[in-house]
C-alpha cells in the first residue's frame, strides 16, 4: 500500500508539470516560430538587396535554396541555406552567392549554433564572417591549415571554424549550384528574323544614308 | 522581520553559494565570458530557484521523503524548460548567447541544494526570501566574475566600446575563468579570516573555564556589546 501513494504521488507531480509544460509550449510556439521567421527574413535581406526570395526546387544538394530577384524580376543571386558539424552542434547558416559562373560569395549569416558562449559562439561575428566576402573557393582555406588560405580562425575555436570554413568550400564548389547559374545567367538567344543587320541599324540612325545613283 | 533580512543577508555573504559554499560553479565558470551573459544567466537562475523553492515549501508536507529527490528535479526541470521556452520567444538573442547553458540550469546544484537543505524544511515565506537571496549571492559573483572576465578578456564592460587596447584574451577563455574566482575566492577568505581573528582574541582573553563550554559565543557577544558600551 505504501509503495502504491508513492507511485501515486509522483505520478500526480509528473502530470502537473507535464500538462504546466504544454500550456506554456502552445502559448510561447507561435511567437518563437514568428521570430525565427521574422529573423530569416530579415538576414536573407541583409545578406542580399533583392526583391522577393523564390524557392529553387532544382536543386537537391541543400535543403532549402533560393533565388533573390530585384524590382525587375532579373536573375541577382543565390541563397543558400546549409549547416555542418561544430564543436557544440550543427551550425545553421545562409550564404548568399553572386549569379556568375564562377560564383563568389556576398555574404554569410550565422542562423543558430550551439557553440560555446564567449568562444565558438564568435562565429557569427561580422569580424570571421566578412572574411569570406569575394573570396573564390581557392581561398577559403584557413591561414593554419594551407599556406594559401586567406580565413583566419576564430581564437580558441579551431573545430568550430574550420567546419564552417570547409562547408561553405563545398556550398561554393558544388556542380548543381554552378550549373543552375550558367543556366541562368547565359545571355538570351535573339532569334536570328529579329536581328538587324549593322547597316539596317547605321541607316536608322542616320550615321548613313542611302541614295539611288541612276546609270545612264 | 529581523530573521527574514537574516535569511536573506546569509545568501549574499555567510553562505554566499559561489564565493563561500564553492557550489554551482559551472555555469558560473561557463557563462561569465560577457557582463550581459552573466546577467541573463543570472536572472533565469534566480527566477528557477526562486519558484522551486516556492513549490518545494508549499508541498513539503505532502511530499515523503523517499521521493522527495524525485519530485524536486521534476518541479526544477518544469520551471527549467519554461524559462527557455519564455527566453526563447521574448528575449532571442539571449537564448542565443547562452546556448545550452539554459537548459543546464537544471543540473544547477544550487537550486537543488536549497530545495533540500532549506525550502524542505521552511515555511513558504522564508523559503522564498531564501531563494532571493541565494540567487542575489549568485547574481553578485557571477557578474562580478563576468565584469573583470569581459575587461581584462575584451576590453568591454558590458558590450560598451572597447576600453583597453590590448585585452589578454586568455581571460575569456576556460583557465582565465578559474584563475579569476580563485582571486574571489582568495579575497572572501581573507577577509573572513580577519574578521574571525577578531573574534578569537576575545576568545584567548577569557578565563580557561570558557574552553568547551556550549555558551562560551553567546557570552562573547555579551562580552563585545559591553566592551562596545565602555568604549
Amino acid at each position: 500500500m505504501k509503495i502504491n501513494k508513492l507511485v501515486i504521488i509522483l505520478a500526480v507531480v509528473c502530470c502537473i508539470s507535464g500538462i504546466s509544460l504544454s500550456f506554456i509550449y502552445t502559448t510561447t510556439k507561435p511567437r518563437i516560430l514568428k521570430n525565427k521567421q521574422e529573423r530569416e527574413l530579415k538576414i536573407k535581406q541583409e545578406i542580399m538587396n533583392a526583391k522577393n526570395f523564390l524557392p529553387v526546387k532544382e536543386i537537391t544538394a541543400f535543403s532549402e535554396v533560393y533565388r533573390g530577384d530585384n524590382e525587375k524580376d532579373e536573375f541577382m543571386g543565390l541563397l543558400i541555406k546549409e549547416k555542418c558539424r561544430g564543436y557544440g552542434g550543427d551550425i545553421e547558416y545562409l550564404v548568399g552567392l553572386t549569379a556568375e559562373i564562377e560564383p563568389r560569395i556576398i555574404n554569410i549569416k550565422i542562423l543558430s549554433h550551439r557553440e560555446t558562449p564567449g568562444l565558438g559562439a564568435k562565429v557569427s561575428s561580422e569580424k570571421f564572417l566578412s572574411q569570406f566576402k569575394g573570396k573564390p573557393a581557392e581561398k577559403i582555406f584557413l591561414k593554419k591549415d594551407l599556406s594559401s588560405g586567406e580565413i583566419d580562425g576564430i581564437t580558441g575555436a579551431t573545430i568550430t571554424s574550420r567546419a564552417i570554413t570547409s562547408s561553405i568550400r563545398a556550398v561554393l564548389t558544388n556542380q548543381q549550384i554552378k550549373e543552375y547559374i550558367k543556366e541562368k545567367t547565359s545571355p538570351p538567344i535573339i532569334p536570328l528574323r529579329t536581328k538587324k543587320s549593322v547597316v539596317q541599324t547605321l541607316i536608322e540612325t542616320n550615321e548613313i544614308s542611302v541614295s539611288t545613283v541612276t546609270v545612264h | 522581520m529581523k530573521k527574514i533580512i537574516q535569511i536573506f543577508l546569509n545568501g549574499i555573504l555567510k553562505e554566499n553559494p559561489v564565493l563561500i559554499m564553492a557550489i554551482g560553479l559551472c555555469p558560473v565558470l561557463a557563462c561569465s565570458t560577457t557582463a550581459t551573459d552573466a546577467v541573463g544567466m543570472s536572472i533565469a537562475a534566480t527566477f528557477v530557484l526562486v519558484c522551486s523553492n516556492f513549490i518545494v515549501s508549499m508541498i513539503r508536507k505532502i511530499i515523503p521523503t523517499q521521493i522527495r529527490i524525485p519530485v524536486f528535479i521534476v518541479i526544477i526541470a518544469t520551471f527549467t524548460t519554461i524559462v527557455d521556452y519564455v527566453m526563447q520567444a521574448y528575449a532571442p538573442r539571449l537564448s542565443d548567447n547562452l546556448g545550452v547553458f539554459v537548459p543546464l540550469i537544471v543540473v544547477n546544484c544550487i537550486i537543488l541544494a536549497r530545495a533540500e537543505a532549506f525550502a524542505y524544511k521552511n515555511s513558504v515565506v522564508h523559503s522564498i526570501v531564501d531563494g532571493l537571496g541565494m540567487g542575489f549571492g549568485f547574481f553578485v559573483a557571477i557578474v562580478s566574475l563576468g565584469i573583470i572576465r569581459e575587461f581584462l578578456g575584451s576590453g568591454t564592460i558590458f558590450n560598451s566600446k572597447p576600453i583597453l587596447s590590448n585585452p589578454a584574451v586568455i581571460m575569456i577563455l576556460p583557465p582565465g575563468a578559474f584563475l579569476v574566482i580563485g582571486c574571489l575566492v582568495t579575497l572572501v577568505k581573507y577577509i573572513e579570516n580577519k574578521v574571525k581573528k577578531d573574534k578569537k582574541k576575545i576568545v584567548s582573553n577569557l578565563p580557561s573555564e570558557c574552553e568547551g563550554c556550549t555558551m562560551k559565543l553567546i557570552c562573547i557577544g555579551q562580552l563585545q556589546a559591553n566592551i562596545k558600551k565602555s568604549g
